[in-house]
């Protein structure tokens, strides 16, 4: 082959990140440090009701009990809460009346990283809603949505808007006492997206959020809420990136969705933030937890994921099948190289009747990147006649990376079926050289298989992002075998 | 257009080209039989640029340029097109993907633009057409299911797509029935020209009914031990390698 | 942490004698014992397993070799114990002590069979065991336990090059008049080149409650072979902990069938493999047929360390009258254990509202050109199949229990003696035939 292992190697580990820059913006920033005055900072700041600051409160006592978990497979890094600074907005106008108020510079950043807001020049059929930092930058296509009563807006509007909704349905799927990082984001969150489709609704266009962590020393903590209400569907996309700093950034977000009778929700998340250099200084820890509950009969929450960014990928996008009939479904491509380290997986809970769980992961190691699929698929006393279908594989690229795999499985239902399967595997020579003899280069054959191998999942993606998924991923492996 | 002087070449350690002198012109199309193990599908690896060969002496000029010294994938957009006698199956990777990669890569080797979705959709169908491949491409992966005739099938139909300059077929008769025979056949001596070359490994004379090849080199013990026309193949179907090799061993005493 | 609620903990504390401390390894594991006491469900491979009901009860903690037995009870044990028209050597342990009045040993100076007491106190044995197992590690607290107060099990070695031309039967007997907590420890050395097959069973008299923590130390030198089978069919009196430490060096073979049907109250098995060489051999078979009040528990770990070794786990589970079973499989192949063909595969089948079943088959993987997989499944025999066979003119329940019976013989009939097998599948089919194996 035209190149040893090591040259591609040493290639791919130099393979530079493309939204590693800067924007360089007036900012206002809380003091660094956590404690009951920076949460009433934030809901001040943010001109919150009583009721939120209160539930602001009691995350933050979830968070002073919680421990840090200790059974996942890497080491913790240490995280200074104490040193992070929680609230980093643009020194403008707090709410936009239109795009014409936003800064500039703030557009060109979106531009830059091919997120256009302005709603002439967009993609037909995406509605995006941009955060910066910690706020919500603008919402597109709002007055669109409108017409049918979808609500697309920052939580801080929904918050000040749709009071109702929010009381009823923030943090009814993670609660505070989850997990420690859910207790702090919901003791500091700053802004996130929110959704709602009225009854019978089915959104005309895909909903679209893009994070842009941009402040050094600063951690990102937003917090989505998508509720879909009878008979309704939607289709969320979430993408991120992430200047390239030497220190290590916390993203800790929370992601809650609610399906009632009847409804669909599709969630995919392409994620690039910054994942370090080759020695793996820097990057974002990517500590975020996504979960959505089929609380109605013959509701369907499908989660769809391409993580090739982060230093630490640390998620489990889980669904709660509550409803009779309800589908949960989980696609995840993630890769790792360099020193990157995912820990990925999903939680499908059976508790409804006749309920339906697909997870199909494709773990991709190169480097020193240590990937870990870790799942848990429970059938329950009440979940007569549910199904699991599991399919997890292992792709290795060199000697040096890992690939492990932690199912937990458990079935208390003696009518319901599952079925797991992994595999590991590494690219094959002989395939290579099919491809070569074909006139593909290496690169370019291992680009192709990898993409052949994480097919299944792309193909869940919706059109335009699964074109930049599989675009992200042949990038991301460049040159990653000889 | 192509010159195999003196090729040695071993596999693991073990000589198994000893010698190995071919001429090929365009236009030509050459036949080399021989016996198992006589070093017939070597020579075609050697050729491609697999990597567990290795070549110890001698050189191949490919249209005047060192072919020894170029990548697998290079030799390919060159044009040396090697047929194998196992393809393998690869998962996920679809076959009409696979193709636009791959008949891309090589125009752009020769400067050429890529083709427009519709070209490459239009020439694919001419090209299966013209082969006689109607398999539906586009859902299928790469070999992935294939029968045994199919997985032959489509070898041609990417020979019909990226035109090379010679075409080297390993065995490509092998598991093939009358019919798949005959459509493989028609599908290579439609694609015939006097620009380009043709090299058949095969085993038996039957597939030289079909395609009529201008040389026939008989294959043993690594090296090329006797060269003669379209007659020769059918002595060996009558008479077998036996003389052949008594003969090889006379000479080497 | 400590959980210390139970009076046991500060018993066994105070009843390890000075003796023992003066012995560096045991002093180190009752040391480890005492930080990290009984597992708990804190403690990742614990987790679905808790110990602590099993550990409530009063317990005398003994040493081997104490408790009553007459010879006709222990003839009455070793009846129990029997396989039909199983040929082998017998191996009588009674309360952890060989009997060699009840046995039936190979006499032959390529094999030495004796009680571990007599060699238990030696360094070089203390040291071999110590290197192999990790007593710190909070989820061996048992072993490291055992290891420091192990008084005697039996002792196996074969001579290199020598080939047993019978299987060895270990009875593990039991008998006691009160409530107890035992230790045996046994070990079995196969040298280079040589074959053994050894086939274990229990039998514990009487009605008290036996809480039997054992580990044996298996080493299996190169090209050496060891066929290693144990059937668990106690009665709900009993409680088991039993670690297999298993040592392969290069070329080498060794197959573990544990088979666990109804009663004992709960069989918690680790077995650990370390393949120390390359080209070895290892399979795992195990089948858990786990009934009313009964929690069977298989950790298994398979260390590929070297190149060109190949692993293969099958265990089977069948859950009838609310048995509740858990299954940890674990596959672990280093860096340097390039060319690794290890398989895993765990099937289950539930018949009962209150049966539970716990499988978590894990993969860590650290070089890239191996050939590694797992699958779980979860489910019943295939209506297709319960119908053709009714429409062969089989019963409805019949035909059940013929698919769960086939379901189960998988792996049973993975024993290649003929006698353990048909032994161990009639024990299953009758105790299957029992149950309601509808859905």
């Amino acid at each position: 082959m035209a190149k040893s292992d090591d040259e591609i190697l040493e290639k791919l580990a130099t393979q530079d990140y493309e939204y590693g820059f800067v924007t360089d913006i007036d900012m206002e920033i809380a003091k660094v440090g956590l404690n009951e005055d920076t949460i009433r900072f934030i809901s001040g700041k943010k001109e919150e009701p009583e009721w939120m600051l209160e539930w602001r409160l009691k995350g933050y006592l979830s968070y002073q009990k919680l421990q840090m978990p200790t059974w996942q497979y890497f080491e913790m890094p240490p995280i200074d809460f104490q040193g992070i600074s929680y609230y980093a907005a643009p020194k403008t106008k707090k709410k936009f009346e239109s795009l014409d108020e936003v800064d500039p510079e703030l557009l060109a950043t979106f531009a830059k990283l091919g997120i256009p807001l302005n709603e002439q020049k967009q993609l037909a059929g995406v509605a995006v809603d941009a955060v910066f930092d910690s706020v919500s930058v603008a919402t597109t296509y709002k007055g669109k949505l409108k017409e049918l009563g979808i609500i697309f807006c920052s939580m801080s509007e929904a918050i000040r808007e749709h009071p109702d909704l929010v009381r009823k349905y923030l943090g009814s799927v993670v609660p505070h006492t989850d997990n420690i990082f859910s207790a702090l984001n919901g003791a500091v969150f700053s802004d996130g997206s929110f959704v709602y489709i009225p009854k019978g609704v089915r959104c005309p266009m895909e909903l679209s959020t893009y994070f842009r962590i941009n402040t050094e020393n600063t951690g990102q903590f937003e917090r989505t809420l998508i509720i879909a209400d009878e008979g309704s569907y939607v289709s969320y996309l979430e993408g991120c990136t992430a200047p390239q700093r030497d220190e290590n950034q916390l993203h800790a977000a929370v992601v809650e969705m609610i399906a009632l009778d009847n409804a669909e929700i599709k969630y995919s998340t392409v994620q690039n933030w910054y994942p370090g250099d080759k020695e793996g200084k820097g990057g974002i820890y990517n500590f975020v937890t996504k979960r959505g509950a089929c609380r109605g009969v013959n509701s369907k929450i499908s989660w769809t994921q391409v993580e090739t960014g982060s230093a630490i990928t640390w998620k489990y996008p889980s669904v709660i099948l509550q409803g009779d009939n309800s589908v949960g479904e989980f696609y995840s491509v993630a890769v790792t190289k360099n020193k990157q380290i995912a820990d990925t997986g999903t939680k499908m809970t059976h508790i409804g009747r006749n309920t339906r769980s697909r997870i199909i992961s494709k773990g991709i190691s190169a480097g020193n990147g240590q990937n870990s699929y870790r799942g848990l698929v429970s059938l329950g006393t009440k979940a007569d006649n549910s199904r699991n279908f599991t399919q997890c594989d292992s792709l290795l690229i060199g000697d040096r990376c890992g690939a492990h795999t932690f199912p937990y499985i458990e079935s208390k239902n003696p009518t319901a079926k599952l079925e797991h399967e992994a595999t590991t595997s590494k690219i094959g020579e002989d395939q290579i050289f099919y491809l070569n003899q074909r006139g593909i280069d290496t690169e370019q054959a291992v680009a192709l298989i990898v993409n052949g191998y994480a097919r299944e999942v792309l193909d869940n993606l919706p059109m335009e992002f699964a074109v930049e998924a599989q675009k992200l991923l042949s990038l991301t492996l460049e040159g990653s075998v000889g | 257009m192509l010159s195999i002087r003196n090729l040695h070449a071993n596999v693991a350690g073990k000589e198994i080209l000893k010698g190995i002198n071919l001429e090929v012109g365009a236009g030509e199309v050459h036949a080399i039989m021989g016996p198992n193990g006589s070093g017939k599908s070597s020579l075609a690896s050697v050729l491609a640029g697999r990597e567990e060969y290795e070549v110890t002496e001698g050189e191949v000029i490919f249209n005047g340029k060192d072919l020894l010294d170029m990548a697998p994938e290079i030799r390919a957009r060159e044009g040396v097109f090697l047929a194998f006698q196992y393809p393998v199956e690869i998962p996920g990777v679809s076959n009409i993907n696979f193709l636009k990669t791959a008949v891309n890569d090589v125009r752009g080797h020769h400067g050429l633009p890529p083709l427009t979705p519709k070209e490459f959709l239009q020439l694919t169908r001419e090209k299966q057409k013209l082969v006689e491949f109607d398999a539906k491409l586009v859902n299928r992966s790469l070999n992935e299911g294939f029968s045994g005739g199919e997985k032959k099938r489509n070898e041609i139909l990417q020979l019909a797509m990226l035109e090379p300059k010679l075409s080297i077929l390993d065995e490509t008769d092998s598991g093939l029935d009358i019919d798949a025979l005959r459509i493989v056949s028609a599908g290579v001596n439609k694609l015939r020209s006097k620009d380009n070359a043709f090299v058949l490994i095969t085993h038996y004379q039957r597939l030289l009914n079909y395609i009529v090849p201008d040389f026939v080199h008989v294959l043993w013990n690594g090296k090329i031990i006797k060269t003669g026309t379209k007659e020769l193949a059918l002595e060996l179907e009558e008479k077998g390698y036996d003389w052949l090799k008594q003969e090889s061993v006379a000479l080497d005493n | 942490m400590v959980v210390s609620t139970s009076t046991l903990y500060d018993q066994l504390i105070e009843s390890f004698g000075d003796v023992k401390i003066a012995n560096p390894v045991r002093a180190k594991a009752m040391e480890a014992f005492r930080k990290n006491g009984f597992p708990t469900i804190k403690d990742e491979y614990w987790r679905f397993t808790n110990l602590r009901p099993f550990l409530n009860d009063n317990f005398v903690v003994v040493n081997e070799g104490l408790g009553s037995l007459d010879a006709n009870e222990i003839k009455a044990c070793i009846e129990e114990g029997e396989i039909e028209d199983l040929d082998a050597y017998k191996l009588v342990v009674v309360n952890g002590v060989l009997s060699e009045e009840f046995s039936n040993l190979p006499q032959s100076n390529t094999i030495s069979i004796r009680p571990l007491a007599e060699i238990s106190e030696d360094s070089t044995f203390l040291d071999k065991i110590n290197n192999r197992l990790d007593i710190e590690k909070p989820m061996n607290s048992l072993a490291a336990l055992n290891t420091a107060m192990f008084s005697d099990g039996f002792y196996i070695e074969i001579a290199a090059n020598a080939i047993l031309d019978k299987p060895i039967h270990v009875f593990n007997i039991y008998g006691y008049s009160e409530n107890v907590f035992l230790q045996p420890r046994n070990m079995v050395v196969v040298n280079k080149g040589a074959q053994i097959e050894i086939v274990e069973t229990y039998t514990c008299a009487g009605d008290k409650l036996y809480f039997i923590n054992s580990v044996s130390d298996l080493f299996v030198d190169s090209n050496g072979s060891l066929t290693h089978s144990i059937f668990q069919n106690g009665k709900n009196a009993e409680r088991v902990v039993n670690h297999t430490q298993v040592t392969q060096q290069k070329d080498s073979h060794y197959a573990n069938y544990i088979y666990s049907i109804p009663q004992s109250a709960i069989i918690r098995n680790n077995l650990n493999v370390e393949l120390e060489g390359s080209n070895i051999e290892t399979h795992m078979y195990g089948l858990y047929l786990a009934g009313k009040n009964q929690l069977i528990d298989n950790h298994s770990l398979v260390d590929h360390l070297f190149p060109h070794c190949e692993s293969n786990q099958l265990y089977k589970g069948v859950m009838i009258e609310g048995g509740k079973a858990v299954f940890n499989g674990r596959i672990y192949v280093h860096e340097d254990a390039q060319k690794t063909n290890a398989y895993q595969s765990n099937n289950n089948m539930l018949f009962s509202n209150d049966s539970v079943v716990h499988s978590k088959p894990q993969l860590e993987i650290y070089a890239d050109d191996v050939k590694c997989s797992h699958g779980t499944t979860i489910g019943q025999y295939d209506a297709e199949a319960l119908f053709y066979l009714q429409s062969r003119g089989v019963s409805e329940e019949h035909a059940r229990a013929m698919l769960v019976i086939a379901f189960a013989n998988d792996v049973t009939s993975k024993i290649p003696n003929e006698a353990l097998r048909n032994h161990v599948e009639e024990k299953v089919s009758a105790t299957i035939a029992q149950a309601n194996v509808t859905i």
